[in-house]
């Protein structure tokens, strides 16, 4: 498993949820979560020293339109003198891309949080049977890899044919696994960088 | 070289008189440069206009002035160079590559560009489809910068969605619509103005676990929660920095910094890096932690400009244009940051990037406005501003303020140099002692911290960016919160635009925002270096904003009380006017400043933040008292400083060198080093040059005529060497250990034994040298300003030594008393 099929198995889970969430929304949902409101601000005030303060300062109407966002529409004061200090503000937002998004970050955060697991409960578990020779193969898979890219081009379509899609897969992973070790060795044990 | 003149001529004799035996020595050098210069085309009939060409030909003529004797190798060089470039396409691929923690040779890359782009305008007259292609390689650095700032654009805006949602989960839910944070739950609710902004859609997690009461034990079970999730996300943070991507952590932009002045540090921006980072900054963000994402958004942006740098060969092959691509990218993690495109391009201007023509800084500026076209058009925050700090007022300021914001601007600059000398203090313990063993239990410990000392008071439990919001804010009407407790008229309708005296809330908040300031300002230290990815504007933003915000209500309190006094007459005519909330702009600057030591980017960038045009005075009165006070207190910023923490071979073009030594002293091999390992041009067998690379370490070999009489003829890098035997003994037929390597363009006929192996083509024919007597303020300027790797000392034409970029750094470090060994990556 390594980046690439992350990253499709990622998209092929998105693309399911995305459809489910927005096959729902063609569902009338609940009407609390609208995509515009109209908001008025109207600030504390009293008329002389006898009359009394309104508390309520923040008016929020989500079924007007932007024709009609006004004070006389949301508040419904009964003075006009009152609602001319009032501001009234037009407002839209797009709650499914908020959803998509969440719902996106929730599949990629929990992807992660098991192919984690997965690395390091089972991994070296499975890596502990084939015995000795794992260290041994590793080690010159990761020479050959990284010493001598330029030979691979010139003899890709006789190795292709022999190496099996399943093979590409686990070397890609070993590769990657041992760039993450020595960056780790690097970070963590040797602390020669991002201290 | 004005300053030749004035060197002690005691000190030039002793270096004269040490030339003949270290002639005869020719002793060692620790090179880690290398240079291949098969590319340098027809360079002398093409009269290029660009510096770096005449450059170029400067230090041929260098060379040449320094005494080259060897006549018949004239007419050789350039015809050599010509024959070169129409073979280059035989030569392996790989050759110009670098290995990890290398530094780049720019003269060399840009050479190599500027060949490839003469080929690419030369088949244009070929045909439709070579017009095609010279049109596409035009357009793809435009095209590259437009993709990496939609992407970085994109990715940020499902990093805000992301970091606020998750950061109000700790708080509690949304009941009946899990993916909206507390703002946007309570967004269309008629019943908001209920304590702490909360409506009846939003759940805290007392109630969801069936606590309906407001008592102490709902208390107690929210503050459970809180922690709870707090600890949980930095956990999953920190493991998946360990796991997946150990490069995410930290703020990146002191690596970036390095890797734009030209050194390799592979995987380090990686798709892998990409993710992790992306997932960590929201996860370590929502924990509570004392961090920001602002910082991390530029690695984020550059890991974007790398990715896509592949797309377009000429930009993923060739390390100098890359460089490029990666300054444009970082102006696009600014400009996402803070919804700052100009900022963006000024602070990869002023604080990123090393080389930075004007190409450069339009590429910059379309990358920065294609990625806040792109967040725009996301509209993360539900609003349509684009700014994050947006303020809606524009009151005046008075000539008096000034005082106050100079004093603003001097604490920022106190605290930024205190904040730097501690933290670095904390990280330097950190790599040296056991702490540094548990990186993950230190995340956890600080985050337990955090939230137990957070969740108490209200101004450091809610999300840092919007208390910077309410800081920098007016008092207006639908303010409920203690912050806003005047003692207002409310019989005069304008009573919201004018000071009065404070209430008892305001007097309360002030304790509370005293605590939060100190609180902030030490668990900071603690956290930035912890292995998360974690940002640094937005805290030091918030402790400077919490500083201002104070001194603004103890200055308004005080020109109310003094209304009448000649001082403050001017700031009150009907009304006295003093705006708290500018007062903590100011300071939110002056904060950043002193840790950052940005002026003219930070001033660009708070009034993008802020939209706060009217205020560039105070702003920049602020930033200018803050960079002085901090560098009086301490030279470095914080991303300096932290790379010289590190160690990276980061040569400063920021700092003067002043001191008066010469390349001789800097050069290697020093006296009593052994021989300076050089290949000759036509007498050495592959075996011995194969022996000469498996028994050194050198990076590169200046090659020369012959063993005796050491003229120089060019440099060959070790990579390119390897690359070039292993390929050669694969596919050339009767090369064997026994074949005599010629790096001359004719081959004497008729001689016997193996067939002989060229390798000029892998030749640096111009490798930038100087005499032994040039002094380090030159060699110094030469390093920084055209990027070189390595130099080869000369004199009277024969080669003497070489210094290597880290022998500059080395060089520099030493002459300020440190330890040179601290460079990294020998």
């Amino acid at each position: 498993m390594n980046f690439n099929h992350l990253l499709l198995l990622l998209g092929v889970v998105a693309s399911c949820l995305i459809n489910t969430v927005t096959s729902e929304d063609s569902v009338p949902s609940k009407t609390s979560f609208e995509d515009a409101r109209c908001k008025c601000v109207c600030p504390k005030f009293k008329k002389d020293d006898n009359g009394t303060v309104n508390e309520k300062t923040v008016y929020i109407s989500p079924n007007a339109d932007p024709n009609n966002c006004n004070c006389n529409f949301v508040v419904k004061f009964k003075d006009q003198q009152s609602c001319s200090m009032c501001e009234c503000k037009y407002e839209n937002r797009n709650t499914t891309t908020i959803k998509v998004v969440v719902i996106i970050i929730i599949c990629v955060t929990s992807l992660l949080l098991i192919y984690m697991l997965f690395l390091l409960c089972l991994d070296p578990l499975i890596a502990r049977r084939p015995g000795s020779s794992y260290q041994e193969h590793m080690d010159e898979d990761d020479q050959s890899v990284s010493q001598v890219p330029q030979f691979e081009s010139g003899t890709r379509p006789r190795m292709g044919r022999q190496k099996s899609v399943i093979n590409y897969v686990s070397n890609e992973q070993k590769r990657w696994k041992s760039t993450v070790q020595e960056q780790r060795r690097n970070i963590y044990d040797k602390h020669t960088m991002l201290n | 070289m004005s300053q030749f003149d004035d060197f002690p001529s005691d000190e030039t004799e002793s270096l004269l008189v040490d030339y003949p035996s270290m002639e005869a020595a020719a002793t060692s050098y620790n090179s880690r440069g290398g240079s291949n210069g098969a590319t340098y085309k027809n360079r002398r009939q093409s009269s290029d206009e660009e510096l770096l060409d005449s450059v170029m030909s400067g230090g041929e003529n260098l060379n040449r002035s320094a005494g080259f004797a060897n006549k018949d190798l004239d007419p050789n060089r350039s015809h050599g160079s010509s024959t070169l470039m129409d073979t280059l396409d035989d030569l392996p691929p790989g050759i110009g590559q670098y290995e990890d923690f290398h530094t780049i040779d720019w003269l060399r890359d840009v050479a190599r560009d500027r060949t490839r782009h003469r080929q690419v305008v030369k088949k244009k007259q070929d045909g439709c489809l070579q017009y095609l292609q010279g049109a596409h390689d035009a357009w793809s650095g435009w095209m590259c910068v437009l993709l990496v700032g939609v992407f970085a654009g994109a990715l940020a805006g499902f990093i805000d969605i992301g970091a606020s949602w998750l950061s109000d989960i700790k708080e509690g839910i949304c009941r009946d619509a899990f993916w909206l944070n507390r703002e946007q739950c309570c967004w269309s609710a008629n019943d908001t103005t209920l304590d702490e902004e909360r409506c009846s859609q939003w759940y805290s997690w007392a109630e969801m676990v069936g606590i309906r009461t407001s008592g102490g034990g709902a208390y107690i079970v929210r503050y459970m929660f809180y922690i709870i999730w707090g600890c949980m996300f930095a956990l999953t943070a920190a493991m998946f920095v360990r796991v997946f991507a150990p490069y995410a952590c930290g703020s990146g932009i002191p690596e970036i910094k390095t890797i734009l002045s030209g050194f390799i540090i592979r995987g380090y921006l990686g798709k892998w890096t990409l993710l992790t980072k992306s997932i960590g900054m929201m996860l370590s963000v929502a924990a509570g932690l004392s961090l920001g994402k602002e910082g991390p958004y530029v690695h984020v942006a550059c890991c974007c400009g790398n990715i896509f740098s592949y797309l377009f060969p000429k930009y993923g092959s060739n390390e100098a244009k890359k460089r490029e691509v990666l300054s444009a990218a970082s102006a696009a993690g600014v400009s996402v940051a803070f919804g700052a495109p100009i900022g963006g391009v000024l602070f990869s201007l002023e604080e990123v990037s090393y080389y930075f023509p004007l190409k450069t800084l339009w590429r910059s500026f379309f990358c920065a406005l294609a990625a806040a076209f792109v967040l725009r058009a996301i509209n993360p925050f539900g609003n349509d501003h684009l700014v994050m700090f947006y303020i809606e007022y524009n009151e005046p300021w008075y000539p008096q303020e000034l005082v106050p914001f100079m004093l603003i601007g001097a604490l920022g600059g106190l605290y930024g140099s205190l904040f730097i000398k501690l933290n670095i203090k904390w990280c330097r313990y950190r790599k040296s002692s056991v702490l540094g063993k548990y990186p993950i239990i230190e995340v956890l410990v600080v985050a337990f911290v955090t939230t137990l000392l957070s969740f108490p008071n209200p101004y450091t439990r809610m999300n840092t960016s919007e208390m910077i919001r309410m800081l920098v804010s007016r008092c207006g009407p639908e303010d409920t919160y203690d912050l806003c407790d005047y003692k207002r008229n409310f019989t005069d309708p304008k009573s919201y635009m004018s000071s009065t005296y404070a209430g008892d809330g305001v007097i309360r908040a002030l304790w509370m925002l005293f605590l939060a300031l100190i609180f902030k300002g030490i668990i900071t230290v603690f956290t930035f270096g912890m292995k998360v990815p974690s940002g640094l504007f937005i805290p030091s933003m918030a402790v400077g904003a919490i500083m201002g915000r104070i001194i603004g209500i103890g200055m308004e309190q005080l020109v109310v009380a003094h209304r009448d006094s000649p001082l403050f007459k001017n700031m009150c005519q009907s009304e006295c006017v003093v705006t708290p909330g500018l007062y903590a702009m100011v300071g939110a600057a002056a904060a950043l400043g002193g840790v950052t030591r940005m002026t003219i980017s930070l001033v660009v960038i708070m009034f993008e933040l802020t939209g706060g045009l009217q205020y560039i005075v105070p702003l920049m009165l602020a930033a200018m008292a803050s960079k002085w006070v901090g560098d009086a207190l301490g030279r470095q910023g914080i991303y300096d400083a932290h790379i010289r923490l590190n160690g990276y071979p980061y040569l400063d073009n920021k700092e003067e060198f002043t001191h008066t030594t010469i390349a001789a002293d800097v050069m290697r091999p020093r006296r009593n080093d052994p021989p300076l390992c050089v290949i000759t041009q036509e007498s050495m067998t592959l075996e011995q040059i194969e022996t000469i690379l498996k028994e050194t370490e050198h990076n590169g070999f200046p090659v020369v005529v012959s063993l005796e009489s050491q003229y120089l003829v060019g440099f060959a890098t070790r990579k390119d060497l390897k690359l070039a035997i292993a390929n050669a003994r694969k596919n050339i037929d009767g090369v064997v250990s026994d074949s005599v390597v010629y790096f001359t363009n004719q081959i004497p006929s008729g001689g016997s034994g193996p067939a002989p192996l060229k390798l000029r083509k892998i030749l640096d024919l111009a490798p930038v040298t100087i005499t032994d007597q040039t002094p380090m303020e030159t060699v110094v300027e030469m390093f920084r300003k055209l990027g070189l790797r390595q130099t080869l000392v000369t004199v009277n034409g024969r080669l003497l030594g070489i210094i290597t970029k880290k022998d500059v750094l080395r060089h520099i470090i030493q002459l300020q008393n440190q330890d040179p060994d601290s460079i990294l990556f020998n």
